[in-house]
């Protein structure tokens, strides 16, 4: 199983860009009304910085996975402790989107389809990239959709521009202060800090040296393309109406009339959100399978895919509605998530590992 | 052997997912929904109409031919609100309704004044109803009664009126978002476009449908909207080009002046306007709006003529006077009237002061109705057409 930078550049944008652009718009507009671009802007920089000192950490020991490497830095005990923090999140998060997928597509496609319905395809889907690709099934399968993504994004951002008004984003500031701003930047930035996973990806890069510029360029296209569906939204709808949207970007593509023809465009935005919550998915689902085979040192990390695809099934059969799945990304997604997952942790390790290997290259010359 | 077996019952799974479609719902079992119209019912509930395609009715090109048939059919109900109503009224439509190519909302005058602050919430909580929707309140009249008045020129009565305020350089199908944006702002008062029942010719007894003198919708101007989006009034059509010539929406228009014994008028086709507010020494607010317009002289019965630049300019001195008279007094209209802020002065104070505008808004009707309002036009001639003067004056009427 190897991957190529462009891969892990595709694979991170997909990632990231459909989740961003479906969930995070309406929580971000609800805070910094229609200062939402320095929301997403500061979010952007902050997350490159996050993911860069991530793919930093990684390099530090890049033959080993984010399961092998904190063990070595932190030793036994600690290590065990940060990568069942990691499992945790990883575990859950399967069963969050497994869940909003559901809820989604019964909303706007299929309101008489059970949920159990689409748990199942997708969970076969997942289980089929991951027993036969596995991680480079899914870097392959990123490298085709995140084209698709990125152009069929352009064309609803030019089908969109004929009903922008620019005073939508006036006043600047001064409805809203940096208090507001600050709490509206942390909804994407703990979706742009879980690209910190790259700490489990570079091991299975063919050249690890090129880790941190494919994952900060690809967060960089992601945090761009959410950033101008953003302004987008506001630019059409204005604040107000977006902040009390649950999906504005959605709306946002059925308000597309042009010339009374190129209409109800809505199914592309849902084929784009679908393509990239399959990537997100099954990206968490591998990492959750391998994690805890190597965690639990086995042989044949394939074996756990059985038993997790039941757990997940069972997880978002019993996750609470959708009320509760908001609190899961109002609250442990962002108070316990992005500070002790996305920035504490890797930090650490960053921190810790640098100083090791440093006392050990001093060590080593004397 | 085994691989066989796995891949036989992997095809068969593969089958059951992709037949297995809960959700198909085939064209013919869905009623296409072109308009609702909303009305008071008589137990003070909500009467719901709609507007339905009758798909065999409607032909494209070519066809038959034959005398046309009517494309739509028109069906209401009552009920205590807008879902409770679609249920009593789908015992009555064998087909279920679809609302994915709604375009035209209607409310009646009564309703719209009693108030439409807890009656639209299920036009936005579906998900296959787009924001893209014209809406209008029907002038001293029913809504349901609206929705039967075919146009001869058109399939049905909704999109008739969709498309005569779209010619007429109004605000076309974003007129709902706007009245949603308005709606949730506090420097702007809502106003929605009207539209009464009318005769073909005007001033004649009007003929049954297919008469040469059919009974027609016909655009009536605007209402105007309180906070709490209950209907206080209407504004004509003169009134509401002038609402929409400050709000910025409008798209083209014609003014006419008369010009010593005969008159002149310009089609404007470049549109624009500007609000500056202000604050005197004791913190009174004024706004001044300056308009700006452009476009094509399009008749000329002055004997002026036009290739000669003081006469163009003798012109544009008149089209602006009069555009400044007839804006200002349909500003002064509204601020004595209703006091309601639809120009969307307050939104302009909170984008250019946004600190001020935080006191300013909790009186903000009050302040509107008080404030000094001054308009300027500036009008400009960028085309004169195929001649100087008119043909029908001799040299010596020609004015150079």
């Amino acid at each position: 199983m190897k991957l190529s930078g462009l891969q892990i550049f595709w694979l991170i944008f997909t990632f990231e860009t459909g989740n961003m652009i479906l969930l995070t718009i309406g929580p971000v507009m609800e805070e910094a009304k229609q200062d939402i671009w320095i929301a997403y802007l500061i979010a952007t920089i902050l997350g490159v910085l996050i993911v860069y000192m991530a793919a930093k950490t990684a390099l530090l020991h890049p033959k080993h996975t984010l399961v092998q490497l904190s063990k070595l830095i932190l030793g036994k005990w600690l290590g065990t402790i940060v990568v069942l923090i990691y499992l945790v999140q990883w575990y859950s998060v399967v069963g969050n989107i497994l869940r909003e997928f559901a809820d989604f597509s019964i909303t706007i496609l299929l309101p008489l389809t059970p949920a159990w319905a689409f748990f199942s395809t997708i969970l076969l889907l997942l289980i089929y990239v991951t027993f036969i690709g596995g991680i480079e099934g899914i870097g392959r399968c990123s490298e085709v959709f995140g084209p698709i993504i990125i152009l069929s994004e352009i064309i609803l951002i030019i089908l969109s521009t004929k009903d922008f008004e620019v005073i939508n984003l006036m006043p600047i500031f001064a409805d809203t202060g940096f208090h507001q701003i600050w709490k509206g930047a942390l909804t994407p930035l703990a979706f742009f800090g879980e690209s910190v996973i790259i700490l489990m990806l570079v091991p299975f890069m063919a050249e690890p040296q090129k880790a941190v510029k494919s994952v900060v360029w690809g967060i960089a296209l992601s945090a761009v393309t959410v950033l101008i569906v953003a302004l987008c939204v506001v630019l059409t709808f204005g604040p107000e109406i977006s902040g009390k949207l649950r999906h504005p970007s959605f709306d946002l593509v059925s308000y597309i009339s042009v010339m009374n023809f190129i209409q109800n465009l809505e199914i592309v935005a849902v084929l784009v959100w679908i393509l990239s919550v399959f990537i997100k998915l099954s990206l968490y689902f591998f990492l959750s399978c391998y994690g805890t085979a190597q965690l639990f040192k086995m042989k044949d990390w394939r074996k756990m895919i059985w038993i997790a695809a039941i757990f997940f099934f069972a997880l978002a059969i019993f996750f609470p509605g959708q009320f509760y799945s908001f609190g899961y990304m109002k609250t442990y997604w962002i108070h316990y998530a992005l500070p002790i997952n996305m920035v504490g942790i890797p930090l650490l390790l960053w921190v810790v590992g640098s100083i090791r290997r440093r006392f050990k290259k001093v060590s080593g010359t004397i | 052997m085994k691989k066989i077996l796995v891949n036989y019952i992997g095809i068969w799974i593969i089958i059951l997912f992709l037949s297995g479609c809960w959700d198909r719902k085939e064209l013919n079992d869905r009623a296409i929904w072109l308009a609702t119209g909303y009305d008071v019912a008589e137990n003070g509930g909500v009467e719901i109409s709609g507007q339905i395609v009758i798909p065999a009715n409607v032909q494209t090109q070519g066809g038959v031919g034959g005398a046309a048939q009517q494309g739509y059919f028109t069906i209401s109900a009552t009920g205590r609100n807008v879902q409770d109503a679609l249920q009593n009224m789908h015992v009555k439509l064998p087909r279920e309704a679809f609302f994915g190519q709604r375009r035209v909302i209607l409310f009646s005058e009564e309703f719209a004044r009693r108030g439409l602050k807890k009656e639209l919430d299920s036009n936005q909580r579906g998900a296959e109803i787009s924001f893209r929707a014209d809406v209008f309140v029907v002038k001293g009249g029913t809504a349901k009664k609206a929705l039967t008045q075919a146009n001869p020129l058109e399939k049905s009565p909704a999109i008739s009126a969709l498309k005569e305020h779209r010619q007429s350089g109004g605000r076309g199908d974003t007129a709902y978002l706007k009245f949603l944006i308005a709606a949730n702002r506090e420097g702007i008062r809502p106003s929605i476009p009207a539209i009464e029942i009318a005769n073909s010719i005007e001033g004649l007894k009007s003929g049954k449908e297919n008469s040469p003198n059919p009974k027609v919708l016909r655009l009536a101007g605007v209402s105007v909207f309180n906070q709490n989006l209950k209907m206080l009034g209407f504004l004509n059509n003169e009134e509401n080009r002038d609402l929409l010539w400050v709000l910025g929406l409008l798209k083209r228009m014609t003014i006419s002046v008369t010009q010593g014994n005969g008159n002149a008028s310009i089609q404007l086709t470049k549109i624009n306007c500007n609000v500056e507010p202000s604050f005197s020494s004791n913190n009174r607010v004024s706004f001044t709006v300056k308009l700006k317009g452009e476009g094509a002289l399009a008749e000329n019965n002055s004997g002026l003529d036009m290739e000669y630049t003081n006469n163009l300019e003798l012109l544009e001195k008149k089209f602006e006077i009069e555009v400044q008279k007839q804006v200002q007094r349909t500003i002064s209209k509204v601020q004595k009237e209703y006091g309601m802020d639809i120009f969307g002065f307050g939104e302009v104070l909170h984008r250019n002061h946004p600190t001020k505008w935080k006191s300013l808004k909790k009186n903000w009707d009050q302040t509107f109705a008080k404030a000094d309002i001054s308009v300027k036009a500036a009008i400009k001639i960028k085309r004169i057409g195929m001649e100087g003067p008119s043909l029908l004056f001799k040299e010596s009427e020609v004015k150079k």
